[in-house]
Formats: structure tokens, sequence, C-alpha cells
């Protein structure tokens, strides 16, 4: 035991002194950091100051004109001092102000208020301006002058906007599992990710044992080594370490990401840069969307509510006994497939000998990956049963039904004691092919090889 | 002197050659061993069942005269021919958690460690990459990590392979000053020259049989041919004629002060004493010595005869 601690310690140092794995840990948290802060901070700078001076020759009545209809933003100030003038004079008089654009209504718009417009033609509207005036000034004018087109064409047709989203209705089926509240798609991607998470793991840190093991092979350390010790307890201490550089490298990503998110988030909120400007930005779009409409809350409202439910359907696992099985089968799976990846890797000569042998050890994992429809659509079906019984792919197909629940505690004590007898089984049998492999040089070895050195007496 | 280590009829079989048959080894304690043989012979097989790497399908191994065990290891230094090192790693760590692989505590394993560097002027190497070295430099390492743990029993596989012949006689002042502290050394090599030089005892192993075992001297004595060279100052042609009875003349040749070397090989019952007897008067003498068969001599003639007793070629490989 001594001794392979000893090894474990070497490992694990090594493992967590490599410059990959320090990259990855900096990088990582900053990457995600990056995706979370930059889109807010570039969100949350207040936009550039522009006039719109609108410019409408549509020649419609100001009772149901578009003219009128915009208020002024944070950034953005409407101007209609020059409404009815002509667009010529009007793009003539601001043609070199900078922040400055004329947002011209031309006369067929509607129709030019023909009061039998039916077809949706001509439906569109110019802006001059002489710098870009950006998207979300134009995705605003677009939002509101479609809110009021849309008004018109009800109110020429003798509705009104309460009927339509009236008429947008839907049915809905509360799927109840054991009187609680169920939702489906919460569940489906909870199991995905948790799923992902082990398939991940399983591989690329299974591939790093491989490699790490045919690295000691092609140097040419592992005689020295094994003469000390014994080639099995050389494996799994280099399992096991591996094991631990991947928990420490979570455990890194975690911290750091909080640790560059909270001051960023802090520096945000003490200078206001803010999401309440941002907030601001998008409740005036609203306001004057719903001053037009009257009924844009309803949509609001929805919106929320779904949120509210999924929270509940998160809460509703019960994450209490997920999470143990979630980190039995993250276990035992990693540890079964490393030890494989481990006697994959100590057969092989050279990386592409890595290659030819860990193909067909990643199947079965990307079998159960693939399987999540399947799982998902019917996760108590034979499919997913039996998936989640077959110890390569237990540990991602089981751990995607678990949010599902209903899996009676028989059905997961086989899987669980599948898949440890199993980890015992392949390590066992890993170790034999080991122990061979790592010393068997410049020689092409096939699958029928690796089956004789099953039964190489020690 | 006792016997530290006994090899009894060991044998060992892969699945489909004979990678050792019925071999027996003893190494007595304080000398050099020589593990001789052609590639493919057994050799390497052998040291990895001594080093408990693997195991004999038969036979037993005898460490200091008690049935060998798993903590045996630990008083044996092992440098195999096929030898590397953590590149990435650096040279004094890689060396102090080796040594802790053998058996030291981290901080004797240390201060060993730094000992070892000074001897061999190397300690500004300590925080060095391996992958920086070069062969010859991580050789050195390699071979401070195999005694580092004051082994009583030393395997060294093709110990001189590698090494430019300033450091191979480095190595060599080492082995031998090891050996005078009563280190025990098995030495598995190719160079005869160094056979001749280092080992008390012998084993040949070919074909994975022993084929021949024993003292180096008492060896060399036995394969003796009668063969002896003989320098004279006088007539070449009344030396042979001389000569003829009792020897065949085998090679001659004059050194530029005008003395003759020959290598006469007696025939019959014929004497040392009677050669120079029949040849004195024909002669000024001036020195007659025994020419012992070398190492590879020996080597070559076994290795040859057993090959072709079997019918086939020497140098098969594994």
């Amino acid at each position: 035991m001594g001794k392979i601690w000893i090894i474990i310690q070497r490992e694990y140092i090594m493992g967590v002194r490599n410059k990959a794995f320090i990259v990855l840990c900096f990088v990582a948290p900053l990457f995600f950091a990056g995706l979370i802060i930059v889109p807010t901070v570039i969100a949350s700078q207040p936009g550039e100051d522009r006039t719109i001076v609108v410019c409408d020759n549509s020649m419609c009545p100001d009772s149901i004109g578009y003219a009128f209809i915009f208020k002024d933003t944070l950034n953005l100030k409407f101007d209609y001092g020059m409404v009815y003038k002509p667009i010529d004079e009007v793009e003539k008089f601001y043609r070199d102000s900078d922040n400055v654009s004329v947002l011209y209504i031309p006369e067929n718009f509607m129709g030019g208020c023909d009061t039998n417009y039916e077809h949706s033609v001509g439906l569109s509207c110019i802006l001059y301006s002489k710098t870009e005036p950006g998207m979300n000034t134009t995705n605003l004018l677009e939002a509101v002058m479609t809110n009021q087109v849309q008004l018109d064409i009800l109110g020429r047709n003798g509705l009104t906007r309460e009927i339509l989203e009236l008429s947008k209705r839907k049915v809905a089926i509360e799927s109840q599992v054991d009187n609680k509240v169920s939702d489906a798609d919460v569940k489906f991607m909870a199991g995905l990710v948790l799923g992902l998470a082990i398939y991940m793991y399983i591989l690329i840190f299974g591939v790093r044992v491989m490699k790490s093991v045919q690295e000691e092979k092609s140097t040419r350390i592992v005689e020295v080594i094994i003469s000390s010790v014994r080639p099995f307890q050389l494996m799994m201490g280099k399992i096991v370490a591996v094991a631990l550089v991947a928990l420490t490298q979570f455990t890194a990503w975690i911290v750091l990401s909080l640790l560059i998110l909270l001051p960023v988030v802090g520096a945000i909120n003490d200078k206001k840069l803010d999401f309440t400007k941002l907030k601001d930005n998008n409740s005036v779009t609203m306001a004057m969307v719903n001053e037009t409409s009257g009924s844009g809350t309803v949509m609001n409202m929805e919106i929320n509510e779904k949120t509210i439910e999924a929270m509940d359907t998160i809460g509703s696992i019960p994450w209490g006994n997920v999470i143990p099985i979630f980190l039995f089968y993250f276990i035992f799976g990693y540890l079964m497939y490393a030890a494989i990846f481990a006697a994959m890797g100590s057969a092989a000569d050279s990386d592409t000998d890595t290659a030819q042998f860990s193909v067909p050890v990643t199947v079965p994992l990307m079998i159960s990956m693939a399987s999540f429809v399947v799982v998902a659509n019917d996760p108590h079906g034979a499919v997913a049963k039996w998936l989640s019984m077959i110890p390569f792919t237990s540990p991602v197909v089981m751990i995607m039904r678990i949010p599902y629940g209903g899996i009676s505690t028989t059905e997961l004590a086989i899987s669980m004691g599948i898949l440890v007898a199993s980890f015992f089984l392949m390590t066992w049998l890993a170790g034999r092919i080991y122990r061979v492999g790592i010393l068997m040089y410049g020689k092409k070895v096939s699958w029928r090889e690796l089956g004789k050195w099953l039964f190489y007496k020690g | 002197m006792g016997i530290l280590l006994q090899a009894e009829n060991v044998s060992k079989k892969y699945s489909n050659h004979l990678a050792l048959d019925d071999v027996s080894i003893s190494v007595p304690e304080g000398t050099v061993f020589g593990l001789l043989g052609p590639n493919g012979a057994g050799k390497t097989t052998l040291i990895r069942i001594i080093n408990q790497i693997t195991g004999p399908d038969s036979g037993r191994l005898l460490f200091d005269e008690r049935l060998m065990e798993a903590h045996h290891i630990e008083d044996i230094g092992y440098l195999p021919e096929e030898r590397g090192l953590y590149k990435k790693m650096e040279v004094g760590e890689q060396a102090v958690y080796l040594a802790r692989l053998k058996g030291l505590d981290k901080k004797e394993a240390k201060r060993r460690v730094k000992e070892w560097f000074e001897k061999f002027d190397m300690s500004h190497w300590w925080k060095k990459k391996i992958e920086e070295l070069s062969k010859g430099m991580q050789q050195k390492v390699q071979f401070i990590v195999t005694v580092l743990h004051e082994p009583r029993l030393l395997i060294l596989d093709e110990p001189f392979s590698g090494f430019d012949p300033i450091n191979a006689a480095l190595i060599k002042d080492e082995l031998l000053e090891l050996k005078k502290k009563g280190s025990t050394i098995i030495l598995s090599t190719h160079n005869m020259g160094s056979v001749e030089e280092l080992c008390d005892n012998i084993a040949l192993i070919n074909r994975s049989k022993k084929i021949l075992d024993g003292n180096v001297k008492e060896i060399r004595r036995a394969y003796a041919a009668r063969t002896y060279d003989l320098a004279f100052r006088g007539n070449m042609i009344a030396f042979t004629n001389a000569m003829w009875t009792g020897g065949e003349l085998i090679s001659q040749s004059v050194d530029g002060e005008g003395l003759n070397h020959v290598r006469v090989k007696l025939l019959g019952n014929a004497t040392p004493n009677g050669l120079l007897d029949s040849v004195m008067r024909n002669a000024e003498i001036h020195g007659l010595t025994e020419v012992l068969p070398t190492m590879n001599d020996i080597f070559i003639m076994k290795v040859q005869a057993g090959n072709e007793s079997l019918g086939t070629k020497s140098n098969f490989t594994e």
C-alpha cells in the first residue's frame, strides 16, 4: 500500500504540474466567465445617443398614422420637427450630422392609408444615417412599428388585440407522476447533462490513463519501476491518481469560476454599469409595445410561469438520491474504463497503436450516449433497461434515467452490483494484459495476442 | 563466502516458445557474475524472474539461501537493457522517487541522491528535466538510481552500451568499488572484454539452456588449446626444422628489432619443455607464454557448436 501511495503522489503531482492541466484549469473558467461577462458588459454599455428624425410621407391622418408612436428612450430621441416635410428636404438637412438618423415612412406604406388595404407588400421604411445606427436601434423601431401595423390591421377588420391573443391559446397537458407535477423536458435535460458529464469524464481521463501508460512503456522507464513494485500496483496507482487530478480540475474550475465571476459582477454593480439600464431599455421598448397593444404583459407572465414550473421540476428531482447515485456510477464507470484503457495503452507501442485499441473501447460509451433519445422517449422501456444493466453502458444510461424516477431499488441494486463486479473483473483482466504488454516491445499486437496474454502465468 | 543467489532448475515457457529450459545458476556473494549468451537466448527472461517481474513455470530461487520472497526486491538493484526515465520529470525528484519505490524514506533518499550527484559532479543537474540531458548523462542518472539503495545484489543488463569510453571506465571503476564493499553483481553483456576484466564467474546460455558455467579463469584454462607464444632471436628456418615433430606453427612475424614472434600449437605428447629443448640449440629464447582462449573465442565456439548440433545457424531472435 505504501508504494501505491508513492505512485499516486508522483502521478498526481506530475498531472497537476502538466502545462495542459494548468492551462485548462485557468482557461476554461476564463472562457465560461467570458461567455457570461462579455455579453453582459457589452449589453450594459449605454449605446450612443442618437436622434431619430421621423419623416412620415404616408399621408395618413394623425389618428391612424405611424409618425407619433415613438417615445424617447435612454439614448434615442425622437424629433418630430419635420415630420410631414418631403424626404429630400429632410435628408439634405441632416445629411452631415453625426448621430442623427432619418426614419422615412414612404408614401405607399400600408397602401397609403387605404382603409381596404389587405396586402402585406410595401411594409418597409428606410432609416437614413451617416454613421451606423446599430442593431438595437433598428430592432426597436421594427418592433414598435410592427406592433402598430398588427393593431391597425386588426382594427380595420373589426378585431381587437385581445381577440387575437385569445385565439392563440394552447391546450396544456400536465404530466403528474405520483401526484407530483413532472416536466419531461427538464428531466431530459438533467439526465442529458449528468450522462454527458460521466461520458466526457470517462473519455477524457480514460484516454489520459492510456497515454500515460503508453508513455511509460515507450520511454522504457516501466521495467525499472516494476522491478520495485508490482505491475498491478503501478496500474492502480496511476488510475487513482488520474481520478484525483480530474477531481482537482473540477474543483479548480468551480472555485476559479466563482473567484472570477464574483468580483466582476461586484464591479458591474458598483459602477452601476449595469443591468438596470439594460432593463430600462427593455422596459421602455416593452412599454412602447404594450402601450400600443395593451396586452403584451400576458406573454411576459407566461414566460415567467414556465420558468417557475421548470424550477419546480428541477426542485422535484430527488437530488438527495441522484447525487450519490451519480457519484457511484461516475466513480465505478471511470475505474472500470480506466483499467481497460490502461490495458490498451500497455499493448500499444506508439500513438497510432493507441488509436487502434482505443476505438473499440469507446464504442460502448458512444452507444450509451447515442441512446439518449430512446431513453428519453421511454425511460422504462426495454432498451433503457437493458442498457442500464450492461456495465459498459450503465454508467451513462442509468444516470440519464434517474431524474425521471420510478426505477426500483432492486433494478438499481442489480445494475450497481453488475457494475462493481465488472469493475473487479475488468481490472483483473486488464492487470493481466498490462503486466505482459508493458514489457512487449517492437511487436505489432493483435487482439488475438491480447487474448493469449490473459493466460500467461505470472 | 556464501551463495547470495541461487536459481534451481528454472523453466519458463511463453505461449509458443521455451524461454528458459531447466537453468540453474549460483552467484557467490561479493563476486561479479557474467550472464552471457546470444540475443534471444533467455538472459533477460532469467533476469526478470530474479527481479520478480515475472515468475518461473517451474524451479525455484533462493536468496541468501532462503526461498526468495517479495521483500527481497528491495535488496536488488536492476538496470535493464531497455532503460528509460520520465522525460518531463526533474532529475533530482525522479531519482528520489525511484529510491523511495525501493524502500528508502524520503529524507534518506534525498541525502543519498545528493551524495551521488556530488560524487559524479552533477549536482547542477538536479532541477533539469531528463529530456534536457544527453544520452550519456541519462545513463549516469540511471546507474545512480540502480545503486542508490545500496542493494546486496546488482543486476546490470548491458550496462556499458551507450557510454563513451570515459564514462564506461567511470562505471567500471564504480562497479569494482561496489564489489570491494561487498556488493554482488550480475552482469549481462555481449562485451567479452569487460567479462574477462570484471567477472569472477560466468554462465553461458544458448537457446534457453545453460551450456557452460564456472570460474572465468578455470574455463579459459579448460579450453586452452596447448598453444604458446614464443619470442626468439635466430634463424627462422632452423627453428621450424627443429620443432617439426612436436608442434605446428600457427603464425609468425618479425618485429622492428629483429625478434621473431611465433605461435605454436603443441601436438601429440609434446610439452612446452620439450619444445624449448628442441629449439634452444638454434635460437636465443626471449620468452614463452601460454595462450589462453579469450572469452570471446569460447563464446563463439560454444554457441556455434550448440547451434550446429541442432542443425541451424546461430543468431535466431525472439
